[in-house]
């Protein structure tokens, strides 16, 4: 379960406050999978790393009593200057992972082949986003917070995502940041629509998605 | 989070810990593991340089017979807080990438920094120190005031790198100020002259300067006979605790607006 309690996230932009949260409330249970709606700059990603706890919010407090993984998205979580490889080794450690088990796991899903062992820096954003995705799905949380990250690679890399997908969704919940309401209706039963300000949650993704067409519609 | 025992905690922090110590020996000096001898070579290396072209210029130490050591124990525990402070206040924004993992966190980057960066200097000491005793043997080393000058060195180096990390996020106008003032710093911290040397009221002034109290008492442990009887314990220990209490008070109060862009 995640609970956020009051949270208010702001900053300033251009010398005029922006809000992506304002006092918001809810609670996610477990079982539910979110998609996450909104215009560009609407603050998506923001409330995604809000979530998994790598930014904090202005006021309030988010509770997390589940495992929430880090968000994934195609920019990467990585250290440029390290190998694929040792990036691997690196989140294999800090979550107290098993690291051998987990290299090959990624080795065998990223396909990358040599530039498994070449720096990070030297891959395209569809080799990140392949080593990223690969990275989450070999350790095991409850949420996986996803930003946008089945847009990149190919069909084939498509296909075997949702695969993995629809495997890990028999235990775990998905919070999926993204654009096509294909994905979205294929993972997600929940969602949640940011504009301006403010977030409004839906029992049902097709609502949400309805809602977003409205607010695109609009302006 | 789940709430987690000690125990599981304090084995989670030795993980991140080992985790980033990992990553910076193989990413500050190419990308090998064994590059990281280079950060031993190089202080080492270029201490043994300086030495060498300031005991061509200037043959008679104030204190013992060998400028050559004369110098470079006053470098090296100049060296020791420089060094520290240097690497504290870069920590956070070299594993930027890697705050993106929910479970590090800010001070941890220091944390790794400042034990990686202990470990380096106690092996740079033995090496540089191992290599003058074969070519101007010193009468004796004392270890304790060394290891006690070495301990506030790295913890006065580590408490303002952390006060930096901060204060360098929030201001580049002070990040370049800092750099411009500290470049000189080692000129008035006593690595050429002894501050019994220095006149009234200059002395008085410079004793305000803790570098200054820091490598008197590093050379009490080469100098059986030097008693430095300027250094004024409370006030560099004091300083120091305090300097690494404030630093990560300072981190842990910014530690929204860290993992955020500047």
């Amino acid at each position: 379960m995640i609970r956020l309690d009051r949270v208010t996230k702001r900053f300033k932009f251009k010398g005029e406050m922006r809000y992506i949260a304002k006092d918001v409330s809810f609670t996610v249970p477990r079982g539910n999978s979110i998609g996450l709606l909104g215009r560009n700059g609407a603050g998506k990603s923001t409330l995604l790393r809000l979530i998994a706890g790598t930014i904090k919010p202005t006021s309030g407090r988010i509770i997390r009593l589940s495992n929430v993984s880090f968000p994934l998205g195609f920019q990467g979580s990585f250290n440029g200057t390290l190998t694929g490889e040792q990036n691997v080794r690196f989140v294999a450690r800090i979550y107290g992972h098993d690291t051998e088990e987990l290299i090959d796991y990624v080795q065998d899903f990223a396909e990358l082949g040599k530039s498994y062992y070449m720096p990070v820096k030297s891959y395209s954003s569809g080799m990140k986003a392949r080593l990223a995705f690969g990275v989450s799905m070999g350790i095991d949380f409850d949420y996986y917070l996803v930003d946008e990250i089945t847009a990149v690679g190919d069909s084939n890399f498509k296909r075997k995502c949702k695969r993995v997908f629809e495997e890990k969704l028999q235990s775990s919940d998905i919070i999926m940041v993204s654009h096509s309401n294909g994905s979205l209706k294929e993972y997600c039963t929940t969602g949640i629509v940011l504009e301006d300000g403010s977030l409004t949650y839906f029992n049902d993704i097709d609502d949400a998605i309805r809602m977003h067409n409205d607010n695109m519609a609009r302006r | 989070m789940h709430s987690e025992s000690l125990r599981q905690s304090l084995k989670r922090q030795f993980a991140i810990t080992f985790a980033l110590i990992v990553r910076e020996m193989t990413t500050r000096y190419g990308n090998k593991f064994g590059g990281y001898m280079w950060a031993v070579l190089d202080p080492v290396l270029y201490i043994m340089i300086m030495t060498t072209v300031f005991s061509a210029i200037a043959r008679v130490p104030p204190l013992g017979r060998s400028f050559a050591l004369f110098f470079a124990t006053g470098y090296l525990a100049f060296y020791m807080y420089r060094s520290t402070s240097d690497q504290v206040s870069a920590a956070v924004e070299a594993n930027k990438a890697l705050l993106n993992y929910p479970v590090v966190r800010p001070y941890d980057t220091i944390i790794g920094r400042v034990v990686l960066q202990a470990a380096t200097l106690f092996v740079v000491n033995i090496v540089l120190f191992g290599g003058l005793y074969l070519s101007v043997p010193f009468e004796r080393i004392d270890l304790a005031p060394i290891f006690l000058a070495s301990t506030i060195a790295i913890t006065l180096g580590a408490g303002v790198g952390a006060a930096n990390i901060v204060w360098f996020h929030l201001s580049s106008t002070y990040q370049q100020i800092w750099g411009i003032i500290n470049r000189p710093a080692f000129i008035v911290s006593g690595v050429f002259f002894l501050p019994d040397s220095i006149p009234h009221p200059f002395r008085e002034w410079l004793m305000w300067n803790p570098l200054v109290h820091v490598i008197g008492l590093f050379r009490t442990g080469f100098y059986p006979t030097y008693r430095a009887s300027y250094v004024d314990m409370p006030y560099v220990l004091g300083l120091s605790v305090f300097s690494i209490v404030f630093g990560l008070f300072l981190v842990w109060l910014y530690d929204a607006q860290l993992r955020e862009p500047k």
